[in-house]
């Protein structure tokens, strides 16, 4: 926080001119380009103008959309896809695609808009019980968002060729070539900041807890719905015309108050300026870059310009206040080892069924015999490992944090593994198993110093930490979309090891994969004790006479070995280290370290399932264990979300 | 390791009949984990035990059809191992984009990675040399040069008919639902079709993607000094129809003064075949515009 900044408009408004003076120096010198004559003046009316115009607007909405979201839910981390709205579109998109190939563009536009709308109602029914409370409603759109995400990447990845303009489209592509998309996005966002003025006064008491604002009289269940379809309606105007945006819903609210604009007010109207050129800044700067930026999405570079801008800032950033528990209840007993000793003989029955039963050349049957053991047992070994690793992972992140969203996904380091296997495919072209090994250990270990070093004084702040690793993984998803779009057959081996296939997992691999699994988990014991006080908080570890800091280090740095060796078998994207813990938790299970152990079993259990649905839904096609887990796994979850309510 | 070999080979022939096809021909039991491979294998009627993604392939490539011996192996990123391994191939061509897949295929039997698009060089060259080299591995030599004469001959025959033509420029162009454009460059396959063919590609960026295309934007189409912008569709089903209906596409000169030829979708990562294709294709779209 910068005291010299006023609590007044001068702050935005000098960040707004910033980004708007570069934004029009570079569309004067485009404009310099188009050719003179008829043909200057059609491109002008029908491609530049347009351009210029949904970026604008584009970037308007989401900053707003974000605004609302951010207020709404109390969470900075909020942003028009945290209810899963633009997953839901690009999934409803992808099956239209799939289905009715030679739809107009009006009628795709209308399947994403119902994906995304039918995505938001389920993510705010599973939360309607408990008063749409603002962690429940982020942890139903993440889990939303990961099973459309996997499921429209199960499609993309068995029609990658038929699909790459999908795949162009879902990065959030801005070129125009009519004023359509213009006019379909200006007159929802004029209704949308009418909406967002007759919110203003009765959200300013939202910002109150609770119990105050109802005592002041006002319904919160009905503000939050009218605020949230607002925010939705806008984010899924936006996603059905230029795709997804990555980064804008989140940076512009948090530009706008780091620069100062901290009140309701000044967000809602500070964000939706600032959103709005910080995507024509983006999108001026992809058309200043010449034909070598021109095969970058627009909504990629959101993402690749704005995380590193958001990490610098990061440590001026307020601490928000904390959210309201879940998962972080210092309730602790023991679990029945009964219990302990079923899930265990459940993952030996799986690993059974995984190495002896499938389809082969003659329909399904019981396999014996070398050969094919001799594929099969590096991907369920390398499977059950990677899993164990990534939910004891899931487990320390979620004690940390005392938030259920948190995820090795979520902390950026299974993405700075894969940033790494990327930058060095790409400056390197192919390489063998020694240069991906390299390349996944330097990105996860450089995300692991950064995230060090943001919370180097003091105790490492929880909400910090998950925002640092959203900026990561944003880079990493976009960067993702953007390799399946490239159409470069190299990439795509790249993109099946991301999205969690065991498929080239070797023996030696998968012995590795378990020996590191082992390794650390037999390590785990001795910092049970920070595990135990992770969720008590600062104050009370000072009281108890902890080394706050180093407790934490060392349950960050177990957090990110874990993750690191996880990944390297099994790519980001795998969500087992969030359902891992999950389960443990449903299985009534509460200890500190049992917890994490049971998480461990789980996640086994949950890997070596989808790896052998993987290899026999589709045969002879294979689907990524990371990705069949999470479009399995994600509704089970949300399915015991909705049953605890 | 021999000894595994050894018991692999037995417990898959025990599983499978032996393919008449092949036990009649006495050629080498091929597999293919490419398309680019797999249609030039069935250009040369070289019989196919297994080849990756057949479905994919009909949508994308469909001519020549595969044929109906041949086993689907799966994904092409990640072919499906104990299924290939049963088929018991002595031969297994790759591109060579896949050799992340050597250790695993490696296990099987023989492998052979062929080498069409690199950024540098010929495409057709490549591919002219990759044929010749499966043709020999598959112990047939002389049909790839069959399907090259074969090819070449119906090239010149279509450069005949184009003699009002020759000489013309001409830019190749991929529209991706009317926002991404693409245009092919000298390392592509279609750049040597057109230069075959007698006519001049005006497109020499330097290639971006691996298949010889770079970005271009419509300021820049529009004021390339092409007679002809031949527009391929993207391989799969057609996308982005709006775009032609615009009035932007209508009111743009090409467009208006009929400068402008459609073509259906082609693989831009072919072999011979599909080069061989988009000549013909070409060839009479352009007469058909004269």
């Amino acid at each position: 926080m910068n005291p010299a900044i006023p609590r007044m408009a001068s702050g935005p408004a000098l960040l707004a001119l910033a980004m708007a003076l570069p934004a029009g120096g570079l569309a004067w010198t485009e404009l310099a380009h188009v050719p003179p004559g008829a043909v200057g003046h059609l491109l002008l009316m029908y491609s530049f103008l347009p351009r210029i115009a949904v970026s604008l607007l584009a970037g308007a909405s989401l900053g707003l959309s974000g605004a609302l979201l951010q207020a709404v839910l109390r969470n900075p981390l909020a942003e028009p896809t945290t209810l899963g709205t633009s997953a839901g579109a690009q999934l409803a998109l992808t099956m239209v695609t799939l289905g009715w190939p030679a739809l107009s563009l009006v009628e795709r536009e209308g399947a994403a808009l119902a994906g995304a709308a039918l995505a938001s109602v389920i993510s705010c029914g599973l939360a309607w019980r408990s008063g749409l409370s603002p962690l429940r409603l982020i942890l139903g759109g993440l889990l939303i968002s990961l099973f459309c995400a996997a499921a429209a990447a199960v499609m993309g990845l068995l029609d990658a060729v038929q699909l790459s303009s999908v795949f162009l489209w879902s990065t959030g592509t801005l070129g125009q070539y009519d004023w359509t998309p213009a006019l379909f996005l200006l007159p929802q966002f004029g209704v949308a900041v009418c909406g967002a003025a007759l919110l203003l006064r009765p959200l300013s008491t939202l910002a109150l807890e609770d119990e105050a604002a109802r005592s002041l009289g006002v319904s919160l269940l009905s503000l939050r719905l009218a605020a949230l379809g607002l925010a939705v309606a806008l984010a899924a105007a936006v996603v059905c015309v230029v795709g997804v945006i990555g980064f804008a819903g989140l940076a512009a609210p948090a530009f706008a108050r780091l620069a100062g604009g901290r009140g309701l007010k000044a967000q809602l109207i500070w964000a939706p300026i600032i959103g709005a050129l910080l995507l024509c800044l983006t999108d001026q700067l992809i058309l200043a870059g010449g034909h070598w930026a021109a095969l970058l999405p627009t909504g990629t570079a959101t993402a690749l310009l704005g995380a590193p801008l958001l990490l610098w800032l990061l440590p001026q950033l307020r601490e928000g206040r904390p959210v309201p528990g879940l998962a972080a209840s210092g309730r602790s007993f023991a679990w029945r080892p009964g219990r302990f000793v079923l899930v265990f003989f459940l993952l030996l029955l799986a690993g059974l069924l995984a190495l002896g039963f499938g389809r082969g050349a003659d329909g399904w049957g019981i396999v014996s015999g070398w050969p094919v053991l001799g594929w099969r047992w590096p991907h369920v070994l390398a499977a059950a490992a990677a899993g164990a690793m990534l939910a004891a992972a899931g487990a320390v992140l979620q004690r940390m944090t005392g938030n259920a969203m948190a995820s090795p996904e979520v902390l950026g380091v299974s993405a700075g593994a894969a940033l790494g296997v990327i930058i060095l495919t790409l400056a390197l072209g192919t390489m063998g198993e020694a240069g991906r090994l390299a390349g996944a250990a330097t990105g996860a270990a450089c995300v692991l110093a950064v995230l060090l070093l943001t919370g180097r004084r003091g105790a490492v702040s929880p909400q910090r930490l998950l925002l640092a690793g959203v900026a990561i993984t944003t880079v990493v998803s976009a960067l993702a979309a953007l390799l399946a779009a490239s159409g470069d057959p190299r990439m795509q081996m790249l993109t099946g090891w991301m999205s969690g296939s065991t498929y080239l997992v070797t023996a030696p691999q998968a012995s590795m994969a378990a020996l590191a699994c082992f390794v650390l988990l037999v390590a785990t014991p001795p910092i049970a004790r920070a595990l135990t006080m992770a969720p008590l908080g600062r104050g009370t570890g000072h009281a108890l006479g902890l080394s706050v800091f180093a407790g934490q280090t060392s349950l960050l740095l177990m957090a990110s070995l874990l993750t690191a060796a996880g990944t390297l078998v099994v790519g980001p994207f795998t969500f087992v280290g969030l359902m891992g813990p999950h389960f443990a938790r449903m299985s009534g299970c509460r200890g500190a370290l049992a917890s994490l152990f049971v998480a461990a079993l789980f996640g086994a259990l949950v890997m070596i399932l989808a790896d052998w649905l993987g290899r026999n839904l589709l045969f002879p096609y294979q689907i990524p264990a990371g990705l069949l887990a999470a479009a399995v796994g994600c509704p089970l979850v949300l399915w015991s979300l909705w049953r605890s309510q | 390791m021999p000894r595994r070999h050894v018991l692999a080979v037995a417990g898959a022939a025990a599983l499978l009949p032996p393919d008449l096809a092949f036990a009649s021909s006495g050629a080498r039991r091929v597999a293919s984990l490419d398309w680019g491979v797999s249609e030039t294998l069935y250009a040369m009627n070289i019989p196919v035990a297994g080849a990756a993604d057949n479905a994919g392939y009909a949508k994308v490539i469909g001519q020549p059809a595969t044929p109906r011996a041949t086993v689907n192996l799966g994904l092409w990123s990640a072919p499906n191992i104990e299924l290939l391994q049963a088929l018991q191939p002595e031969l297994v061509f790759i591109q060579n984009w896949q050799q992340a897949l050597l250790p695993l295929l490696r296990r099987i039997c023989q492998v052979q990675a062929v080498t069409i698009y690199t950024r540098q060089g010929s495409a057709y060259a490549h591919a002219c040399a990759a044929t010749r080299a499966i043709a020999r591995s598959v112990g047939q030599a002389d049909a790839g040069e069959v399907l090259i004469a074969r090819g070449e001959a119906a090239l010149a025959q279509s450069r005949a008919g184009l003699h009002a033509q020759q000489g013309m420029k001409i830019i190749v162009v991929m529209i991706i639902d009317g926002r991404g454009f693409i245009a092919f460059g000298r390392t592509s396959m279609f750049h040597d079709i057109l230069g075959q063919l007698g006519l001049v590609n005006v497109w020499m960026a330097a290639p971006q993607l691996l298949c010889g295309a770079s970005a271009i934007d419509l300021p820049a189409l529009v004021s390339c000094p092409a007679s002809y912008v031949v527009v391929i569709d993207p391989p799969g089903p057609p996308s982005g129809q709006d775009f032609y209906q615009s009035r932007l596409w209508a009111e743009l000169p090409f467009v208006k003064e009929r400068r402008v030829v459609r073509l259906p979708s082609l693989w831009e990562f072919g072999g011979l075949p599909t080069g061989y294709r988009f000549g013909g294709l070409l060839g009479n779209a352009l007469l058909e515009a004269a």
